[in-house]
């Protein structure tokens, strides 16, 4: 019978760090679907997910099971990763949506279960203001006020600038729906 | 029609087996076989050091009862937590915007988690190889390590004197050294002003940096236990003086209780160590009584040498009424006999006891805990049997006598408020399952038998054996 994480964590805090292979296993798809949504890139998400890794492990200690599972505590380790990359890197609004060129080609040769990975690609192509308030918001559940935090801004512009993300996606989504080639390629 | 929540969900499915796509390179996980380091083979050793280092200063808090006004558990460290005030503390290190200087103090905030060498871009590339290894022997991180285990042991944040000590000072923190030693060789911070950790809480080195956590307890946290047992229990039965002076006469006489029940109970715990119990019992006790009685019998009312008669007889809680054949064994001339009857008499009483209480932990280590506790109850007399043991008659006229009690005790209070005090000592037997063994005393709040100005209590010492499931 497989170990639960918790017990897993605590082995892993008794010495046998062998078992982070069994937790990186179990979690790393959530960990890059995350990561995905607030890079830019794979290779980007990738960075951060190591980065991330790093933390989870050295901070293991302070896990705290009856808080929250596994999963979501180390997911917003992952998370704070990603916004501490973001903000430092400034989060702009630019609409560069043009270059969903990559996404095209991914899209084709992709053989299955694109919907998700339809959806990732095209909030991955969101300016990273965008990306991230709309991200925070509507999938991770932060209020306003939380983002506004999080990110240094009021939060009057955190709405406004989830509005435009959400008018920007759900254009892009009906364009895709009608024709992406004729439009983009 | 675009729905969010729609979009929401699919990004919060469980089950990502089948998304390959996010899988990442090879490069990212340099695959299980992680090599732990001199440092790494060392830590079982080190954690039972530093775990038997704790408990003893444990042991001295819990002795002495030095702890200062505000509880350890408001300091634990959680990187929930941790993790905006980092942020925070980045913003303030980062921001251009601001005037904060770019103290050592704010470094050392923004190294509590280990972060100093955060890559400047995320193409730095770092293998998790690195964390096993030791990154660095990075100074202002094991000084934000030591300023972080100050406020989780102090509260206090380091000065910017003590921050400059710590960088005057050559014997920094090392891998394997206790920070209290380190507090103590730096000379910020004797041991003696440590507050004691609780049993939970122990500090944890790892790579190159020490760490302070709430650890074992909450790796495996338990919120509640239900468990089920057998259990035994003395009882005392005591008459008021007017009770036990109207049967003196009558060399009255009345044992101990001894009983057995069948316990389960569920417990809540809470975090600062206090538990809520309630508990449903299922007990038998039987106690046995016996005195003389005097009677006068009368040859007329017999027929074949036999004689009923009605008797009321005596016990520690209220009269019975019974009623004896007696067979007399030879014709006599007398009307009517004195006759002096010893009888012996067993009473077996059904309770069920339902108990609402609070216990404390007042130990605790990985493998057992002792928990004291209290409370109140009510105990449900559910039934009541007796039985006449022996009848044995002076007159030797008589050959034999038999009896059986025709109606039990009439003053008898159903139902009894009760409190009760004990210890419970827990053995952890796997990580869901405990031993309890736990006794306690069980007093009574009103009179078990009362009538007129005649009165007996009831209490008892219950001492039960059972498992506890905790979940």
């Amino acid at each position: 019978m497989p170990l639960s994480d918790v017990e897993i964590v605590k082995a892993i805090l008794l010495g046998d760090s062998s078992k982070f292979n069994a937790l990186y296993v179990n979690h790393i798809r959530h960990y890059m679907l995350l990561a995905n949504r607030y890079m830019r890139s794979k290779e980007d998400a990738e960075d951060m997910v190591q980065e991330g890794l790093i933390k989870i492990f050295k901070n293991l200690s302070s896990f705290d099971s009856s808080r929250a599972n596994f999963r979501t505590w180390s997911k917003r380790i992952i998370l704070n990763t990603c916004l501490d990359y973001l903000r430092k890197n400034k989060l702009n609004y630019i609409d560069d949506f043009e270059n969903l060129k990559f996404w095209l080609e991914a899209k084709e040769k992709a053989s299955q279960n694109l919907e998700l990975q339809d959806l990732t690609k095209l909030i991955q192509a969101m300016p990273s203001g965008y990306r991230t308030i709309f991200n925070m918001y509507v999938i991770d559940g932060y209020s306003h006020v939380e983002i506004a935090k999080d990110l240094n801004i009021s939060v009057s512009t955190s709405k406004t600038q989830l509005l435009k993300a959400k008018k920007m996606l759900r254009a892009k989504i009906t364009k895709q729906d009608q024709n992406w080639k004729n439009i983009y390629a | 029609m675009l729905d969010w929540k729609d979009i929401k969900s699919k990004f919060s499915k469980d089950d990502l087996s089948n998304d390959d796509w996010l899988e990442p390179s090879k490069n990212l996980w340099q695959g299980p076989e992680v090599s732990p380091t001199k440092d790494e083979r060392r830590r079982p050793i080190l954690f039972w050091l530093t775990f038997g280092f704790i408990s003893v200063l444990v042991l001295i808090g819990i002795s002495f009862g030095t702890n200062t006004s505000k509880g350890i558990s408001d300091n634990k460290v959680k990187v929930e937590n941790e993790s905006k005030n980092e942020v925070q503390n980045r913003k303030d290190l980062f921001n251009p915007n601001t005037d904060t200087p770019r103290s050592e103090l704010k470094r050392i905030n923004v190294d509590t988690k280990g972060s100093s060498d955060q890559p400047k871009s995320p193409r730095y590339k770092r293998t998790l190889n690195n964390l096993f290894s030791g990154t660095s022997e990075n100074k202002k991180s094991i000084i934000g390590q030591t300023a972080a285990a100050t406020k989780f042991l102090t509260g206090k944040n380091l000065t910017q004197d003590e921050v400059e000590l710590l960088n005057a000072k050559k014997s920094l923190p090392h891998p394997g050294e206790s920070i209290f030693t380190s507090f103590e060789n730096l000379g910020l911070l004797p041991v003696s002003q440590v507050r004691p950790l609780k049993s939970s809480h122990r500090i944890v080195l790892l790579d190159d940096k020490i760490k302070v956590g709430a650890m074992d307890q909450k790796q495996n946290p338990k919120k509640a236990q239900i468990g089920f047992g057998l259990g035994v229990s003395l009882g005392f039965i005591s008459l008021n003086q007017a009770f036990s002076n109207h049967l003196a006469a009558a060399q009255f006489e009345h044992s101990t209780s001894q009983g057995v029940l069948g316990w389960t109970e569920y417990i809540k715990i809470f975090n600062n160590g206090w538990k809520f119990k309630t508990g449903l019992s299922f007990e038998r006790i039987e106690f046995e009584s016996s005195h003389n009685s005097q009677i006068i019998y009368l040859t007329e009312e017999e027929s074949d040498f036999k004689s009923d008669i009605d008797l009321v007889l005596s016990s520690p809680v209220g009269n019975m009424t019974s009623n004896l054949i007696m067979t007399r064994s030879q014709m006599i001339v007398q009307d009517q006999l004195d006759v002096d009857l010893d009888l012996a008499n067993r009473h077996i009483a059904y309770f069920i006891n339902l108990d609402l209480g609070v216990a404390k932990s007042i130990y605790s280590n990985d493998q057992s805990a002792f928990d004291v506790y209290g409370g109140l109850g009510i105990n449900y007399l559910s039934g009541l049997n007796n039985q006449i043991t022996t009848v044995q008659i002076t007159n030797q006229n008589f050959e034999s006598v038999q009896g059986v009690v025709t109606q039990n005790q009439q003053s008898m209070h159903v139902f009894q408020p009760t409190f009760n005090l004990g210890g419970q000592y827990q053995w952890k037997l796997d990580a869901y399952t405990n031993l309890s063994f736990a006794t306690e005393y069980r007093g009574a709040l009103n009179s078990f038998y009362e009538e007129q100005e005649y009165s007996s209590k009831l209490r008892r010492i219950r001492t039960q054996l059972g498992v506890l499931h905790s979940f």
